[in-house]
């Protein structure tokens, strides 16, 4: 905060975060308003990101498998993991 | 590293082609977006190396961007000096990328993405400024072509995004939209008619505001005002950009009037301080920024005023661009003194009228 005070800039995004109500104010005073009505977004998941958390969630449904002695389905699983790697 | 404007396809100055709506009125059209990719500190509390992945995360995303693949590449980290000012010269770079704003010297992995344009400044005062820039009012145009690259880069990026506060960025003014829309105009009408007082006024009203030639902190000079919104939060990007297309058409028409008027009124008075100007222009021997600007304004009124003929709006919009320092010690290939830098602007000028002199009068 005390460098926002120095410099009038944000050191990150997660000051946004740290200092919400001080920065709510901020913004009223300074844009006459606090509240983003343009466009939305949704960060998309790369597509590495996206094929790791896949890979992740079979790992584990084929470590369940295994525990639980679902053989037929753990052969599957191991199938398509080995496909996506 | 050396400049190599022959990359690009048109010099990256398309946008002084004349082709645009109320061209002789409306230089130009700019849209930026301001953005900041997730999981790095703002550029000017980044380290070096975390602007340099900042850098590389965006080349992989520019590669597969549509709009960008041909793009060329100018890191501002490795050019000297006049190549960075020629760049900013062309408004392709803002001075802060540039490193030649005194607050702000030039960082590591500060770099541009050109393409037909189309720009995008890497370690700004945000991690990405993306630029749209279009000859004459074209603020529709210039939205369809920013918004789609928005699109595109953020779906290969994360960029910094908080449910009520928009897209987030380093500076409180830029939050939300992060759109700011800014039109480069010529009112030398209205100066001239003493109207511009009013009209500023009634922008700052309306939550527009007004800078020079070149943005934020630049001098008005030679009655070019760039018109952009204020504010880019609580309001969508339609609306910003609605308020700045009627504001802006508003001040065209009575740019317009005021010329008319002026014609009617005081007819001979005008043609011949404007005649003064070109003759200026046309013989001068020594010519300092400042002079070269107002002489100018002076001449691209008499050509929009059909006071002289023969001139395109083209050629005066070249010389605006080409005649400044950088431009010149570029193309003399060398670092010129203030004086060489106004004999050698004045000769410039000279040249390009001559060219341009046939039917004049």
């Amino acid at each position: 905060m005390a460098d926002f005070r120095a410099t009038g800039r944000w050191g990150c995004a997660r000051c946004y975060t740290n200092f919400e109500p001080g920065i709510r104010e901020l913004l009223r005073r300074v844009q006459g308003g606090h509240r983003h009505v343009g466009r939305p977004y949704q960060p998309q998941m790369s597509e590495e990101l996206e094929r790791a958390s896949v890979l992740g969630e079979l790992k584990d449904r084929l470590r369940r498998a295994i525990e639980s002695e679902q053989f037929e389905l753990a052969a599957d699983l191991r199938d398509r993991i080995r496909v996506m790697e | 590293m050396t400049l190599d404007l022959s990359l690009l396809p048109d010099g990256g100055v398309g946008w002084l082609d004349a082709s645009g709506r109320y061209a002789d009125i409306v230089l130009s059209t700019r849209i930026r977006l301001a953005r900041n990719v997730e999981g790095y500190a703002f550029t000017a509390r980044a380290r070096d190396g975390e602007r340099l992945r900042v850098l590389a995360q965006v080349r992989e995303a520019v590669g597969s961007v549509g709009s960008l693949r041909e793009s060329v590449m100018y890191r501002l980290d490795e050019l000297p000096p006049t190549s960075r000012a020629l760049l900013h010269e062309r408004h392709l770079v803002s001075k802060e990328l540039a490193g030649l704003d005194e607050q702000h010297p030039l960082r590591t992995g500060a770099a541009v993405f050109l393409a037909d344009g189309l720009g995008v400044m890497v370690n700004e005062e945000d991690h990405l400024r993306l630029q749209a820039l279009r000859s004459g009012f074209a603020l529709q145009e210039a939205f369809a072509a920013i918004d789609k690259l928005d699109r595109d880069l953020g779906a290969r990026l994360p960029y910094s995004f908080h449910g009520e506060f928009g897209f987030l960025t380093a500076c409180p003014t830029n939050v939300g939209t992060g759109l700011r829309g800014s039109v480069l105009i010529h009112l030398p009408g209205l100066v001239l008619t003493k109207e511009i007082g009013k009209v500023l006024a009634s922008l700052q009203q309306m939550g527009l505001t007004y800078r020079g030639l070149y943005g934020e902190g630049s001098e008005v000079v030679g009655n070019f005002f760039q018109i952009s919104n204020q504010t880019t939060l609580g309001r969508s990007e339609e609306e910003l950009l609605d308020q700045l297309l009627r504001v802006v058409g508003h001040v065209v028409e009575r740019e317009a009037e005021a010329r008319r008027v002026l014609l009617r009124d005081a007819g001979y008075i005008i043609e011949d301080k404007l005649w003064r100007a070109y003759g200026t222009l046309r013989y001068a021997r020594s010519l300092t920024f400042d002079e070269a600007m107002n002489y100018l304004s002076g001449v691209r009124l008499a050509v929009g005023l059909k006071l002289i003929s023969s001139l395109s709006v083209y050629t005066l919009n070249k010389l605006l661009i080409f005649s400044q320092a950088a431009h010149l010690a570029f193309a003399e290939g060398r670092a010129l003194t203030e004086s060489e830098t106004n004999l050698a602007r004045a000769r410039y000028v000279r040249k390009a009228l001559e060219g341009e002199a046939g039917s004049v009068g």
